[in-house]
């Protein structure tokens, strides 16, 4: 359902980790980064849904804009500057720079990558979402492929939908700030 | 505040109820509705919609079209254990030659970084060393022993599992054992040695204690002749204690003259403090370890520091 005013706001959860990363810069806590966040959607909401502007070319660097002044607007709030703030402009090129090597590597393992989270999900789940998606069966083909009711399918393409979402969600972009982690992803890859 | 994980099940359950394509009427408008009353279930929506969507690729897997339907065709075949022994395969042959060259000459080898360098290296075993700035390891691997001398500086050691042969580093009176772990050792001066876990635990043993002390995953030990210290790290001090791995300071907090010590570690152009009551200035952000001089721009600008340079390798920072 991409609604036009959706728009951005779709292309930045690509980067959310970016954008997450961003924030945290600004504010340490969990729970504030959280909320600057959804500040930053409703602002990239709000930007698709605006009808005399022109069109945003580079969406993320508008969105990181956007997540900035969000925090500083907080900051200001809380009259604390940080000292970060002023090697941030650097900062944000050497994210923005991280993230598209990543993103390289990704288009390449995306396949695998999806493979394997699907292999993960609990069994049933699994079936549905193989007979949905590589197969391309509707809920109710499968219902009669896997002798289960449509709702029933539909509860568990419900739960595959939110675990696979989270799993992508922690793959690459997530992981892309802590060094520890290159072991455990490469084991994913390789394993497949 | 609603939690997370129940907007995420809503947002699932609206995002199969569309794809079931039978929503009536009045489900749709319940649906717009839930969408627009809160960003966060408009964000959760569109977040999985989005990685559903990406899903779409698995469409490349499915096999000819006259091949039977296969629900199981995403069944994880590969038991987790299967890349340990492909691993091992493939060192195996390495290791039987790693045993041939230290039965024949039990040789230390030789590794060190000058200022600012980094290097990294793997050892035949496949445990991995990232040495830090100005630093200086020996290495000997045997039948019963995989054994590092840091002379100097710091290390990082990624420690492939190997029960028969104890990884163990040592560094001035400490001993740091280990079979399979990820941890960083640092050499601050002959009296005092820092440990880092970050996965697994490794025993650590100084000069004259008694028995070995375990240290665990996120735990710090600070090693002394005569006694070892172990604390808890919070995740986010354990990672900026290691971003050095990959070439960057981060500060949380930290005071000006912690700052500083830290540059001047990885620099051979020093940074000097004009006046002792700016060491307590509170500082924070990431920075390029080698480059003290956006670090000193940084610090002009946010708290208006005067900066002198006196000689090329000399940065002398003043009170406005």
């Amino acid at each position: 359902m991409s609604r036009a005013e959706d728009r951005y706001l779709v292309a930045s959860l690509e980067f959310e980790g970016i954008l997450r990363a961003c924030l945290h810069r600004y504010a340490r806590n969990v729970a504030d980064v959280d909320e600057l966040l959804q500040e930053t959607w409703t602002h990239l909401l709000a930007a698709g849904a605006a009808k005399d502007r022109e069109e945003i070319r580079s969406i993320r660097a508008f969105a990181l804009t956007v997540a900035r002044n969000v925090a500083l607007s907080w900051l200001r709030h809380k009259q604390v500057v940080p000292i970060e703030l002023v090697a941030d402009l650097e900062q944000l090129e050497l994210l923005d720079e991280c993230s598209q090597v990543e993103e390289i590597v990704n288009t390449h393992q995306e396949l695998a990558m999806l493979a394997q989270v699907v292999a993960r999900l609990p069994t049933r789940c699994r079936q549905v979402f193989t007979l949905r998606k590589v197969y391309g069966l509707s809920q109710k083909e499968i219902a009669a492929e896997l002798s289960i009711s449509e709702n029933t399918v539909e509860q568990h393409l419900a739960k595959g939908m939110r675990l696979c979402s989270a799993a992508l969600a922690e793959s690459p972009m997530a992981e892309r700030r802590s060094p520890w982690f290159d072991r455990s992803r490469r084991r994913v890859v390789q394993s497949t | 505040m609603k939690p997370k994980e129940l907007i995420d099940e809503q947002a699932s359950h609206w995002l199969a109820a569309r794809d079931a394509g039978r929503l009536t009427a009045s489900e749709e408008a319940d649906f717009n509705r839930w969408i627009e009353e809160d960003i966060r279930h408009r964000v959760a929506f569109l977040r999985q919609e989005a990685n559903w969507k990406r899903s779409d690729r698995l469409r490349e897997l499915r096999p000819a079209p006259d091949q039977p339907v296969n629900a199981e065709l995403l069944r994880d075949q590969t038991p987790r254990r299967r890349w340990p022994i492909a691993l091992a395969a493939t060192f195996v042959p390495a290791m039987l030659a790693a045993y041939f060259l230290v039965s024949t000459r039990l040789a230390w080898e030789q590794h060190k970084t000058c200022v600012g360098g980094f290097s990294r290296l793997v050892l035949e075993d496949g445990s991995v060393i990232n040495l830090n700035t100005n630093s200086e390891i020996r290495v000997r691997l045997t039948g019963n022993k995989r054994e590092v001398r840091l002379l100097r500086g710091e290390g990082r050691f990624q420690v492939a599992h190997d029960e028969q042969r104890p990884f163990v580093v040592i560094a001035a009176d400490a001993e740091v054992r280990a079979m399979g772990t990820a941890f960083s050792v640092r050499l601050r001066d002959a009296e005092r040695v820092d440990v880092l876990v970050a996965e697994g635990t490794v025993a650590v043993e100084s000069g004259d204690s008694q028995m070995p002390s375990p240290v665990k995953a996120g735990e710090a030990a600070v090693l002394h002749a005569d006694r070892v210290s172990v604390s808890r790290v919070e995740a986010q001090q354990l990672e900026r204690r290691l971003a050095w791995t990959s070439g960057r300071l981060q500060f949380r907090g930290e005071t000006l003259g912690e700052a500083v010590s830290e540059f001047n570690r990885y620099n051979n152009r020093q940074i000097k403090l004009a006046d002792a009551s700016l060491a307590l200035l509170r500082v924070g952000g990431t920075f390029n370890a080698t480059d003290p001089e956006s670090f000193a721009a940084a610090l002009t600008s946010a708290f208006r520091l005067q900066v002198d340079r006196p000689t090329p390798d000399t940065i002398i920072l003043r009170p406005p």
